[in-house]
């Protein structure tokens, strides 16, 4: 498993979860052994340092969850990469729209054509994502300045992946 | 007339016979027809009309459901032997329709209409109308509703008996000089309230001498503006009395017996939320007292079949006679729990012209029970209503635990009714075991799709007061002055943010498998096959 590292927001503070393997992982640096029955049942079990908790997550929007823990319903927000780079992006470049380039199905990132800084046109390609024996040609759908390169070659993405943020100039 | 009616069956005219044979048909030289019944319309929906047909299956009693549109899929429709659509979700064109309901029981020949509580239960008109088709009505006689229901009748009734009432006058305040007398001599804080007043419009609380001119003028408008009547009363104001009822059993016989107190004095919104049995403040001379005043209560209004008549009590332990609800109640479980009486049983045997099966002595209250009423509603935001549908349901069992529900997972809970999704009772041999596994019970809920008081239950019977057994009225004011707050824990927060990372990965990896059917045409166009 890969280690991955993402920010879930309740009642306006953060909590970082990073998946360590299949039995570690860490909630803002605290260490917390899981196991966890099938998540993809409509009532999941996770033992969290052996204790178990149950739970009905419902999503209610895009990066938004209800978990239903207790009988009490907590409203939970996913703060993805994308959305906190946006934002920080946002706060220097004041009103210059930001872009996110997202990866349209899950596949391996064979080529990248551009790097941080570059000026790019409309249309122009900027990698190639291979899937299902296809390559294809991810392109820009406006012009700007390349702010940030999300991924590397060889990396594999998955649907919805953001790629490339690039800031209109 | 088109439909006939049970008092022209031949059934009736045999028994009518075998009366004029047997002497043991007589009392008082009031006649009074035994009639086996064999098939009984409940005339009402959700929890309490499955609650009314399991004892109906248990005594070979078939059943008919009536119920309204949105109704269709509810446990108690399922469980009954045949079922009637009779109309809109809305009360009046489906549960409050005598005539719709009146019509299925002849259409399906049947012997009796249980009302269940609510609806038409206390509607003496409605039962008057089931009597006169000759239909046995599960319930006490359409006079008896009539006189009781009334609350100036009642007291009126009560005038001449034993029976305490709360202090006050009997006719409308119209000299003010008068009214001042008597505030006096039943001393302040006294009420004032509107003679057609409901739901604490029209009731002003008046602390000294001063404020009262001005109070029952004020009461007087508000009255005549809502009610469309000036005439207001003046009572003596109890502070945070408690609410203790006492349940009634009575046949056709003029035997009644009382089953002992239910303290349901924990209420939000005056509407009770968690009752039990026996009171922890009620000791058996007490008992006796108001089991007694309410014996005395049913005997001068002639009553048979279940009911309740309900006290305040103060501080000092003295009671007042408040109503009588002449139906089963809501929290009737408790009392079956430690009298180990089906109450519904006992309803259905006195309405066939059956003696009781029981005298007084042999009542005893054993152990205790407690009744938590789960409702759809956010008790963090003033107890509003919470609709929508079940998408998840586990209830608690167990050793002790008693659930009685009337919604299953996939139901909906509609804005049309009450939105009560069960009642959890639980028993034991005492007051504290029956609290812990309350307790144990409430936690062990998963309830998805609604949000509900199950917190705000716990909360409450978890305060030192509750388990030292002070309960008033204004219990949950004084606890909980803010409302109920449904925090979670830090640990149940970390949980969630597991819970979402967990949920998403699976998504994703789920997503990923997908495209594998090869399906999409685009991408196959683009395929690259001399590449490799």
């Amino acid at each position: 498993m890969m280690k991955s590292k993402h920010n879930i927001l309740i009642e306006g503070k953060n909590y970082e979860v990073e998946i360590l393997d299949e039995s570690t992982l860490t909630v803002n640096g605290n260490v917390f052994k899981y196991s966890n029955a099938d998540i993809s049942k409509k009532l999941s079990t996770l033992h969290l340092n052996g204790k178990p908790f149950e739970s009905i997550i419902r999503n209610t929007d895009e990066n938004n969850y209800n978990v239903l823990i207790n009988n009490k319903n907590i409203s939970v927000e996913v703060v993805d990469e994308l959305s906190e780079l946006v934002n920080s992006f946002q706060k220097q470049d004041g009103d210059r729209k930001i872009f996110e380039v997202k990866a349209p199905m899950p596949g391996l990132v064979s080529r990248i054509h551009i790097a941080v800084g570059d000026s790019i046109s409309k249309g122009m390609k900027l990698l190639v994502l291979e899937a299902m024996k296809m390559e294809n040609d991810i392109k820009s759908v406006s012009e700007g300045k390349v702010k940030k390169v999300l991924v590397s070659e060889k990396l594999t993405v998955e649907k919805g992946q953001p790629l490339v943020i690039i800031a209109q100039s | 007339m088109t439909i006939k009616s049970k008092g022209d069956s031949i059934w009736f005219r045999l028994f009518h016979f075998k009366r004029i044979l047997s002497p043991h048909f007589y009392h008082n030289s009031k006649e009074i027809v035994k009639r086996k019944i064999k098939k009984i319309v409940v005339a009402n929906r959700g929890e309490i009309a499955l609650r009314i047909m399991r004892t109906c299956r248990e005594m070979g009693i078939q059943t008919v459901a009536v119920y309204s549109d949105v109704d269709r899929m509810l446990p108690f429709v399922r469980f009954s032997d045949k079922a009637f659509c009779i109309g809109a979700p809305q009360p009046k064109e489906s549960y409050l329709d005598a005539e719709k309901i009146i019509d299925v029981a002849k259409k399906t020949n049947a012997d009796a209409i249980h009302p269940g509580y609510g609806f038409l239960s206390e509607n003496s008109s409605f039962a008057k109308l089931v009597e006169e088709n000759g239909i046995i009505f599960i319930g006490p006689s359409s006079k008896a509703i009539e006189t009781l229901g009334d609350k100036t009748k009642a007291k009126q009734l009560l005038r001449n008996s034993n029976v305490p009432t709360v202090p006050g006058t009997d006719e409308p305040i119209t000299d003010i000089q008068q009214a001042k007398i008597i505030a006096k001599e039943i001393s302040f804080p006294v009420l004032i309230k509107a003679a057609a007043g409901g739901g604490g419009k029209g009731m002003r609380i008046v602390e000294r001498e001063e404020e009262l001119e001005d109070a029952i003028r004020l009461c007087q408008s508000e009255a005549l503006n809502s009610f469309k009547d000036s005439r207001v009363f003046i009572e003596k104001y109890l502070q945070n009395p408690r609410h203790i009822e006492i349940q009634i059993l009575g046949d056709s016989y003029g035997n009644i017996i009382h089953l002992g107190e239910r303290e349901c004095s924990i209420q939000r919104r005056h509407q009770k939320i968690i009752e039990e049995s026996p009171s922890p403040i009620v000791t058996e001379e007490l008992r006796t007292r108001m089991g007694n005043a309410a014996v005395e209560v049913a005997k001068l209004a002639n009553y048979s079949n279940a009911g309740t008549v309900e006290f305040l009590v103060d501080e000092k332990r003295n009671f007042y006679f408040l109503e009588v609800n002449t139906r089963l109640q809501v929290e009737h479980p408790v009392t079956e729990l430690v009298t180990g009486i089906d109450l519904v049983r006992e309803q259905i045997r006195v309405a066939e012209g059956e003696k009781l099966a029981f005298t007084q002595s042999d009542i005893s209250l054993k152990g205790s029970a407690i009744e938590c009423r789960i409702y759809a509603e956010d008790s963090a935001n003033n107890f509003f209503p919470s609709t929508g549908a079940i998408n998840y349901l586990h209830s608690p069992s167990g050793v002790g635990v008693r659930e009685d529900k009337g919604i299953d997972e996939g139901n909906e809970i509609s804005i049309y009714y009450d939105p009560m999704i069960a009642k959890l009772i639980t028993y034991s041999d005492s007051r504290i075991t029956s609290t812990k596994r309350m307790k144990r019970a409430l936690s062990e809920y998963i309830i998805d799709g609604v949000q509900t008081n199950i917190q705000a239950c716990l909360q409450i019977i978890s305060q030192k007061d509750f388990f030292d057994g002070n309960l008033d009225t204004s219990f949950i004011t004084k606890h909980f002055p803010n409302g109920f707050q449904n925090e979670s824990s830090e640990e149940e927060k970390i949980a969630a943010a597991v819970f979402t990372v967990l949920f998403e990965k699976n998504n994703s990896t789920q997503n990923k498998i997908k495209p594998s059917n090869g399906t999409n045409s685009v991408w196959k166009k683009k395929r690259i096959g001399n590449f490799r």
